[in-house]
């Protein structure tokens, strides 16, 4: 563990939000009013709340184990045999994500940016780039992280502005009608759009500031949730709740809707397209990250700058894996959504417990 | 520096290849509207399998600027397709130019294609589903050919705007209340509320001009509504704010200008039924009356003679154009069931399914509450 | 080989003779003392780097004229005369005495005399230092409306002083060291001890002795050597002209290294926040400086983003820009021959040569050039109809923004990413351009200034301290409390104010 690298509390946060926030929110609302109608904001607040315990889990198991990082810990408590099968999971989870990222990209940068354009050549552009970020360690990254942050809150208020005049705020009602059965299914949802706090089992180690470090993390969650909250409101105020069912990507309609007064500021989309793919990048760039060390603990290389050169042919090819839309939109997301299940929930879960019992056994 | 070199090398190579959505701006054309009617008698013959015949307006843009070398400020060019995309690849390959819809703002229909439920559909879809298309496009019916309305020039010499026509009418709305615009957003929105809505009515003569609309239900075209019918209903749905009036007061003409207009719909329930109250507020302002020493508006009492006949009058313009959506068309436009669906959610579950036979006979009451402000500076 | 002096004065001039063979601005003054033993000494010197006056007087007529010399024999009663000339009998301020001949060598070559004194394996070496100088001038690449008006020389001992005069603390530190092998170019490096981070202070010394070049002519020449990424088009450190900007970087908790010989001090550790900041901000009032520092914020963008926009919305998306605009700006581009992207590239080469054309001539000349560039060749590119319009505006927007920036050299990196960006945009649209600021930003992300994260505030570090509060806008000197915390200062408090003071 390099003890130069040293991530402050407020990049911790921006970390967890700009890794959080990506390529989900766009589509956030469509999914939501598929699963819950209006009632989505139900799904945001309780699914963020579910997470919290999980970032409790987490920094619990470094509290538990002072100065090792995750690799270590996981090694001493589950063995090493045990903890490569996970290492494995964890890869294919970051490789689904990665590639899920890079092509949902592809397909939006060519449907609204470059129509003619081959979708592998802006894949593989993407990914390029953000290996050149990734060869560097996590303390970039949580740079990166921040300056990102700072884009996501002040495009988002920028978006909120600029819709306010055309905004129908009658159109939230009515509220609560819902049954709960959906519940389940815009929990499933919401609950993938969360995913990304993982990449505190990286982070943390490197954490100046440990004592506080469970409030920051939890208050980078809360952050998220409001800015999911306030997102999904205004795209209801913007669209009917059949536009937004029928719309995959609902902001991005937000963005085409806004027409200021003077017609100054038309056609805002191509530009929100532009920034999104900013915002998507910090996400990406710590998914990759992630991957890329897992992948260089699996075969105990000392770099991981081999495997990030390795893994830009792999996400590539898992990226066009599927072969349409629909295929990317269920098969594509629900393999993530699974695999987000047991790699977010279940593993950080179990080696909390495991190393309680060994701690237990030994005492 | 190896690698630094390699990595040149690969992405030079990979890009070098490439440029593929380079156009340049002066190789393109960018339509800002669009006509669409049913395919012409004469081209029956030599397009059988296509539907419309769609054409597109664009700036010439060597009319623009400071050193002009035109004179024409728009071409028109068109095409016999089964849809707008159809119909831009045929006419951009005859042009050698291509084209961009993204600026498209206009879509101008005939009676013919709206009037087709399959069609009015499928067209929609396409404006929606493609990427570039603006969602906030207009849309206009007009009773003939689109085509006409399109190659329609202004008889006297007056300024252009650079974006066409049809979209400086269709600006020009505070002036005018006689027609509201509809964009495509909101026509699926209301469709897909089972509220009608109103396409604004392009009337080629004598000069060309927007008043009145088509009205809309589920797809479907149901007829006219002229111009005063629409400025009440835009007026009921809090779309427009002021309005002229004039009526007969004591022998002479009272002309009146109405603003501040503010109307709010309420659920009151009378026994079993329901009941729309419809409480609309209004100031006024005397414009013109008479040079007459009888007829003075002197006194408070002077004030609320006017202020109760012009209520009167109000209120049963409103009624007329609510019975005309109710009897006539049976069409939502005042979006009663979408109220009820956002603030009486019980109510609307029970109604949604048989609301077509229940609009007609609701029950919707108008109160009109007038205030006249100001009568000018004459004393009289 | 750092051999004694000699006893004998003969052996130690010809020593001196041979180590400055060919060295004719050398000049070795013999002098005979005393009345009843001629003790031979000598003087030492190179000619121009010495003040001859002051030698004169306060040396040489001392040793003449003064009594207690004459009576003094070769071995002396109580005290050698060696000691007596060094204690009792020159004027001088500053005297020293060496017994190596390294050093000896090094005062000779930086302008120093040498005292020789026979039969003493010793040497005095006397400060006679006045190397060419000019006066003290307003510096020509920071001028200030408000503000002092001195500027740096390049005479290390003028900049020392004109920073010490600032900071009239002896906590402040001025640690002198030597750099180059032959150029032997003296640095020091001022700091303020009870402020400035350890780490970052051992972290600069270990960069500069780990520094082994022949010669270093001038500060930008130790800032390639000691920044930490040379590949990088931007500057990791931050240059002035200006005392009053050294001083209070000082005050920060920065450390200042004056180069001898160069007029530009350089500062380290340099971030994205500090390379913004002019002193006149700190001279006029704070919401004049804060509307200033957001439009050079602006004008950061203005200086590379206009003229890749232009190509991507022209050639990419015309579908991005309002309508009205779209169809004057195909107008405006309809009888030109060339892509956009050729088009924009040709402006920006004519305006880079311009540029240099301007700067390497100065004076009437480079007016003119100016002009001739400028006005003349713009219109008759647009009447002639190779280029558009708008290009030149944007291509003239694009150079105002580069004077914006007050660091050249931060404005300078820009300039080079730009050409990038024309590239990928050229290529890939605004996509491209997405790309190229992913790309920038992880280049700038990775940068690190002396271990200080290089996009600091803006990444992170010193948010907490209200970092931002002096870089993205300026805040009333009043909310300065505390020190910036990229730094990392020692003291962190700046200011005491108590709460009714509010």
């Amino acid at each position: 563990m390099n003890k130069d690298i040293k991530i402050s509390n407020i990049q911790i946060r921006a970390l967890i939000v700009s890794t959080i926030i990506g390529i989900g929110v766009l589509g956030l609302p469509n999914q939501l009013a598929v699963a819950m109608e209006k009632d989505g904001w139900i799904a945001i607040i309780l699914s963020g709340l579910l997470t919290i315990p999980v970032i409790l889990v987490i920094n619990q198991i470094f509290k538990d184990n002072p100065g090792k990082d995750f690799f270590e810990i996981g090694e001493s408590n589950l063995g090493k045999i045990l903890f490569t099968i996970c290492l494995i999971i964890y890869l294919a989870y970051y490789l689904a994500v990665g590639a899920y990222i890079s092509r949902v990209l592809g397909e939006i940068i060519k449907g609204f940016l470059l129509l003619e354009t081959p979708l592998g050549l802006i894949t593989f552009t993407f990914i390029v780039s953000i290996a050149y970020l990734v060869v560097s360690e996590i303390d970039i990254i949580a740079r990166i992280s921040y300056m990102t942050y700072g884009l996501t809150i002040g495009f988002a208020l920028i978006l909120i502005l600029l819709a306010i005049p055309g905004a129908d705020l009658t159109n939230i009602l009515p509220m609560i009608q819902s049954d709960i059965r959906q519940l389940p299914e815009g929990i499933k949802v919401a609950l993938f759009s969360f995913a990304g706090f993982e990449v505190l089992l990286f982070a943390i180690p490197f954490a100046e500031d440990k004592k506080r470090l469970t409030k920051t993390s939890i208050s980078g969650i809360v952050i998220v949730i409001v800015l999911y909250l306030v997102l999904f409101l205004v795209t209801l105020t913007q669209l009917s709740i059949q536009q937004i069912k029928s719309d995959p990507f609902p902001l991005l309609m937000v963005a085409k809707l806004i027409n200021l007064p003077g017609y100054f500021l038309q056609n805002l989309d191509g530009l929100v397209t532009a920034i999104w793919v900013i915002i998507i990048f910090s996400t990406m760039a710590s998914v990759y990250y992630s991957s890329s060390k897992i992948l260089s603990k699996i075969f105990r290389a000392k770099s991981h700058k081999a495997s990030v050169l390795i893994l830009i042919p792999v996400i590539y090819f898992l990226a066009f894996l599927p072969k349409n839309v629909i295929q990317i939109n269920n098969i594509m997301s629900n393999v993530v959504i699974y695999l987000a299940m047991i790699v977010i929930f279940l593993i950080p879960f179990i080696l909390f417990m495991v190393g309680r019992i060994k701690r237990r056994i030994r005492q | 520096m190896k690698k630094f070199l390699l990595i040149v090398m690969i992405i030079s190579l990979i890009l070098s290849s490439g440029c593929w959505d380079m156009i340049e701006l002066e190789d393109r054309i960018l339509p800002y509207s669009v006509a669409i009617d049913l395919k012409l008698e004469k081209d029956k013959e030599q397009a059988e399998d296509k539907d419309f015949f769609i054409s597109f307006s664009y700036p010439n843009i060597n009319a623009l600027g400071k050193n002009a070398t035109q004179e024409d400020m728009a071409y028109v060019i068109n095409a016999n397709a089964n849809s707008i995309f159809e119909a831009r690849d045929e006419v951009s390959s005859r042009v050698h130019k291509s084209i961009y819809l993204k600026h498209l703002n206009v879509v101008v229909m005939s009676e013919e294609v709206f009037s087709n439920e399959r069609f009015l559909r499928q067209i929609l879809d396409g404006l929606k589903r493609d990427f570039i298309i603006n969602k906030m496009v207009n849309l206009l019916i007009t009773k003939e050919s689109a085509h006409d309305i399109m190659m329609k020039k202004l008889g006297s010499k007056r300024q252009e705007s650079v974006e066409g026509l049809l979209i400086s009418l269709l600006h020009n709305e505070q002036m005018s209340t006689s027609f509201t615009p509809i964009v495509l957003k909101d026509f699926i929105q209301y469709m897909d509320h089972k509220r009608a809505a109103i396409i604004p009515l392009a009337i080629p003569e004598p000069e060309i001009s927007l008043a009145g609309g088509g009205i809309f239900k589920d797809y479907q075209f149901l007829g006219y509504i002229d111009k005063d019918d629409n400025r009440n209903i835009t007026l009921l749905n809090n779309q427009a704010k002021n309005k002229d009036i004039d009526f007969d007061f004591k022998g002479a003409t009272i002309s009146l200008f109405l603003d501040e207009i503010k109307s709010k719909k309420k659920l009151v329930r009378d026994g079993e039924f329901l009941k729309i109250r419809y409480q609309v507020e209004m100031d006024g302002e005397i414009h013109q009356y008479i040079i007459d020493e009888d007829r003075r508006i002197n006194t408070q009492e002077d004030m609320e003679e006017i202020e109760k006949a012009l209520a009167k009058i109000v209120k049963d313009e409103f009624t007329s154009t609510i019975e005309k959506l109710q009897k006539d068309f049976n069409a939502d436009a005042l979006g009663i069931l979408e109220y009820l669906y956002k603030f009486y959610p019980k109510i609307y579950k029970k109604v949604e399914a048989d609301w077509d036979s229940i609009f007609p006979y609701l029950d919707i009451e108008v109160v009109v509450q007038v205030n006249i402000r100001r009568r000018g500076l004459s004393d009289f | 080989m750092s051999a004694h002096l000699f006893n004998s004065i003969e052996k130690n001039l010809a020593y001196i003779r041979e180590v400055f063979r060919d060295n004719d601005d050398l000049i070795i003054r013999e002098l005979e003392v005393g009345d009843i033993f001629n003790v031979r000494m000598c003087l030492v010197f190179i000619d121009g780097l010495i003040n001859k006056e002051y030698l004169t007087e306060y040396a040489i007529e001392a040793l003449l004229r003064e009594e207690e010399i004459k009576s003094f024999t070769l071995k002396g009663y109580k005290t050698s005369i060696f000691e007596a000339i060094k204690k009792q009998i020159l004027y001088s301020a500053d005297i020293k005495a060496k017994a190596k001949w390294d050093p000896i060598i090094d005062a000779i070559l930086s302008g120093d005399t040498l005292l020789l004194v026979d039969e003493f394996p010793q040497g005095l070496i006397i400060d006679t230092r006045e190397p060419p100088s000019r006066g003290i001038q307003e510096p020509q690449t920071e001028t200030v409306v408000r503000g002092p008006r001195d500027g740096f020389t390049e005479s290390i001992k003028i900049n020392t002083s004109m920073i010490r005069r600032r900071i009239k603390d002896t906590r402040l530190k001025v640690k002198m060291l030597k750099v180059g092998r032959r150029s032997k170019t003296d640095l020091a490096l001022m700091y303020i001890d009870d402020i400035v981070d350890k780490k970052l202070l051992d972290e600069v010394n270990k960069r500069i002795s780990a520094i082994d070049i022949d010669a270093v002519l001038d500060s930008s020449i130790l800032e390639n050597l000691i920044e930490d990424n040379y590949l990088s088009p931007f500057p990791q450190m931050e240059n002035t002209e200006r005392p009053d900007a050294v001083a209070a970087a000082i005050y920060e908790g920065r450390i200042a290294i004056v180069v001898d010989n160069s007029p530009f001090v350089l500062l380290a550790p340099a971030t994205l926040g500090t390379l913004m900041q002019s002193s006149e901000d700190y001279y006029t009032s704070w919401v004049e400086a804060s509307l200033v520092r957001f439009f050079r914020q602006l004008g950061l963008f203005l200086l590379f983003l206009p003229g890749p926009l232009y190509v991507a919305l022209t050639a990419y998306h015309p579908g991005l820009l309002p309508s009205k605009l779209i169809y004057f700006v195909a107008a405006s581009r309809i009888n030109v021959p060339f892509p956009a992207i050729v088009e924009a590239v040709l402006m920006e080469t004519t305006m880079e040569l311009i540029r240099e054309a301007g700067t390497r001539i100065s004076g009437p000349i480079g007016t003119t050039i100016g002009i001739v560039g400028g006005l003349i060749i713009g219109q008759a590119a647009v009447e002639a109809g190779i280029v558009s319009p708008l290009m030149i505006i944007i291509v003239a927007v694009t150079t105002i923004a580069t004077f914006v920036i007050p660091s050249y050299e931060y404005s300078a990196g820009f300039r080079i990413v730009k050409f990038g960006f024309f590239i990928l945009a050229g290529f890939l649209g605004l996509y491209g351009i997405t790309l190229g600021i992913i790309i920038l930003l992880s280049h700038l992300a990775k940068l690190n200034s002396f271990g200080i994260p290089y996009t600091s505030p803006y990444s992170g570090l010193g948010i907490d301290e209200g970092d931002l509060k002096d870089t993205l806008v300026k805040g009333p000197i009043q909310s300065f409390r505390m020190r910036p915390g990229f730094t990392h200062p020692k003291n962190k408090r700046r200011m005491r104010r108590d709460k009714k003071d509010e």
